[in-house]
């Protein structure tokens, strides 16, 4: 063994203890919609975008396990060097004390601190690690389900004293170190735009009066806002016929309106089935933006076509493939 | 006379922009669930590329696609195309899973409120929840829980108007037309009859719901003290017993 290959990012041992858990922080990465037909909830990072930006520049497939941080990040202790990166929401981020910039590729050494600040904007943070985090996957994914008790450490969010397991990169240290994004390429979640979805299936439910508010008011968020779904307040929505249904499929970004009159969006933690009219389903490219919404904040609706919603996932996926060309190069040059 | 069948074709709505929903008649009966079971069936031997899940409800299908690989129109284009063989006969696998409950108690806190409701005795209700199968509808809500009917009309209870708060898993219940078993602890608003301790849901097993739409759910009563004592030896017996 020479010294290059002990230089790699990794040893399949401890990475990181966690000194503070933080409000809300669990393991993420993709979910598994591949088990919604066993009533399974499909999990994973609620900004599946910032999860994927922060793999990328770690060196990391997509799809890799990060964590996910929500409000008030946690306090971590570096057990050995790596490189991480941090995407998302501000949650103001710190390496022993010195703020550290995000959507950035950052060496740590032995003894390091990674913490956090007051919350500058956005909801959730996510903290990728050069080499994914290597809990055992459960239904194909690492996702914490903590309704389910299953994924992630032992189905719960973090706790002081956890050890978190990180795989080995195919990258070395300093080959990581610095790598940035264009800041054309961070998505802006700051900006106050409408949320775009798609109408139906039953948006002919509604009396047109009540229709016609929802698509021009505001909307809030309330505090009974989670990982499962936000509750929101606003204008009430009016069912011709009444509220039930009956039960069918629902998905992240279904927004349901249950006899209340008060909207709920299903966010990544929501069950397979629901028994209310649905107005409509948030467009996919929106859903990180909605993601990083935080209670109080404001939405406003906006519908678009089919069409146009797939144009703008295309976009994002695209300029996913296209930032991740680096890794596969990368990461071929250095087997040969 | 011979019956009539009039045949509605099914509506198509998106869902989203990674959904589409095929909507058959509005109501809840296993003829208009075995089309559901039917066209899932024809989607999948199709293999249509870019089709990544079928997700089959009461009375409709989701259809779960990658707008990456195939476009709304197209994807439309091809499902109504296989949509039009519905009549085509699919053998459909089932099963049908024998599940032990012990019933009433403080399992089944609301069976006396049900025998009144239905003017039975507590004991007819129970054999009259175990006098058949009930038919999987659906797999949903949150793990793998499975959607059961129809029950006797005479048990036919709308929604509490005071849902629990906390029910534990494992947990049957009816409501309406349905039953259900409780996969994990979750709030809920259907009346409470018995409790299993058999494992329906389990997140390390492949699958990891035993039962799928389609299936068969049979309850046999145990007593109290046998649901207390239930443990992986029990539940081999078991299914030697019934499940094999």
């Amino acid at each position: 063994m020479g010294a290059r290959t002990a230089k790699r990012v990794g040893f399949e041992m401890e990475f990181v203890k966690v000194m503070k858990p933080g409000l809300l922080t669990t393991v993420q990465d993709l979910g598994r919609p591949e088990y919604r037909t066993f009533g399974v909830s499909t999990s994973g990072a609620m900004d599946k975008l910032s999860l994927q930006l922060a793999n990328i520049l770690v060196g990391n497939r997509e799809s890799a396990a990060a964590l996910e941080a929500t409000l008030i990040g946690p306090h971590l202790l570096f057990q050995r060097e790596g490189v991480i990166a941090i995407t998302g929401g501000n949650l103001n981020p710190s390496i022993n004390n010195q703020s550290i910039p995000m959507w950035k590729a950052i060496r740590v050494e032995k003894g390091d601190t990674l913490t956090f600040g007051p919350c500058v904007d956005g909801c959730r943070a996510y903290i990728a690690f050069a080499g994914g985090i290597d809990t055992p996957k459960v239904m194909g994914s690492r996702s914490t389900y903590v309704r389910g008790n299953y994924g992630g450490i032992e189905g719960r969010g973090l706790k002081s004293g956890d050890d978190l397991q990180v795989g080995e990169s195919v990258f070395h240290v300093n080959s990581l170190n610095g790598r940035r994004l264009r800041p054309n390429d961070i998505p802006d979640f700051k900006s106050s735009r409408s949320v775009r979805f798609i109408l139906g299936p039953h948006h002919e439910e509604f009396t047109p009066k009540s229709f016609e508010a929802f698509l021009n008011e505001p909307y809030t968020l309330t505090n009974d806002s989670d990982r499962m779904g936000y509750r929101l307040q606003g204008p009430h929505l009016q069912h011709i016929n009444g509220p039930d249904i009956i039960s069918d499929f629902i998905s992240a970004g279904t927004i349901q309106v249950p006899g209340s009159g008060q909207p709920i969006i299903h966010m990544a933690d929501c069950g397979t089935s629901g028994g209310y009219t649905k107005m409509g389903v948030i467009i996919s490219a929106d859903m990180p933006y909605i993601a990083q919404k935080k209670p109080g904040e404001q939405i406003v609706f906006q519908p678009i076509t089919i069409e146009e919603a797939h144009r703008l996932l295309r976009n994002q996926e695209m300029l996913l493939s296209e930032l991740s060309l680096i890794n596969r190069i990368k990461a071929k040059r250095q087997a040969i | 006379m011979e019956s009539q069948t009039i045949n509605i074709s099914p509506t198509f709505t998106t869902m989203g922009d990674q959904a589409v929903v095929i909507q058959f008649e509005k109501n809840i009966s296993i003829e208009t669930n075995k089309k559901v079971q039917t066209l899932s069936r024809l989607i999948e031997e199709s293999q249509i590329p870019g089709v990544i899940q079928l997700i089959p409800a009461f009375n409709n299908l989701t259809v779960c696609y990658d707008p990456m690989v195939i476009g709304y129109v197209e994807l439309l284009e091809e499902l109504k195309q296989i949509e039009g063989n519905i009549s085509k006969q699919v053998p459909l696998n089932s099963k049908t899973l024998y599940v032990p409950v012990a019933f009433g108690g403080e399992y089944g806190p609301d069976l006396e409120e049900i025998a009144n409701h239905a003017g039975v005795s507590v004991d007819e209700v129970l054999s009259i929840l175990q006098s058949k199968p009930y038919y999987v509808y659906m797999i949903g809500f949150i793990a793998g829980y499975p959607y059961g009917g129809d029950i006797d009309p005479r048990l036919s209870l709308p929604r509490r108007t005071n849902p629990r708060i906390r029910v534990r898993k494992g947990t049957i219940q009816i409501v309406n037309n349905l039953t259900g078993i409780f996969t994990m602890d979750a709030p809920s608003g259907w009346h409470l009859v018995g409790w299993t301790p058999m494992e329906m849901f389990n997140p390390y097993a492949e699958p990891p719901s035993m039962l799928q739409a389609g299936d068969f759910i049979q309850y046999v009563a145990i007593s109290k003290e046998e649901a207390e004592l239930w443990g992986q030896e029990q539940q081999r017996e078991w299914d030697l017993k019934w499940n094999s």
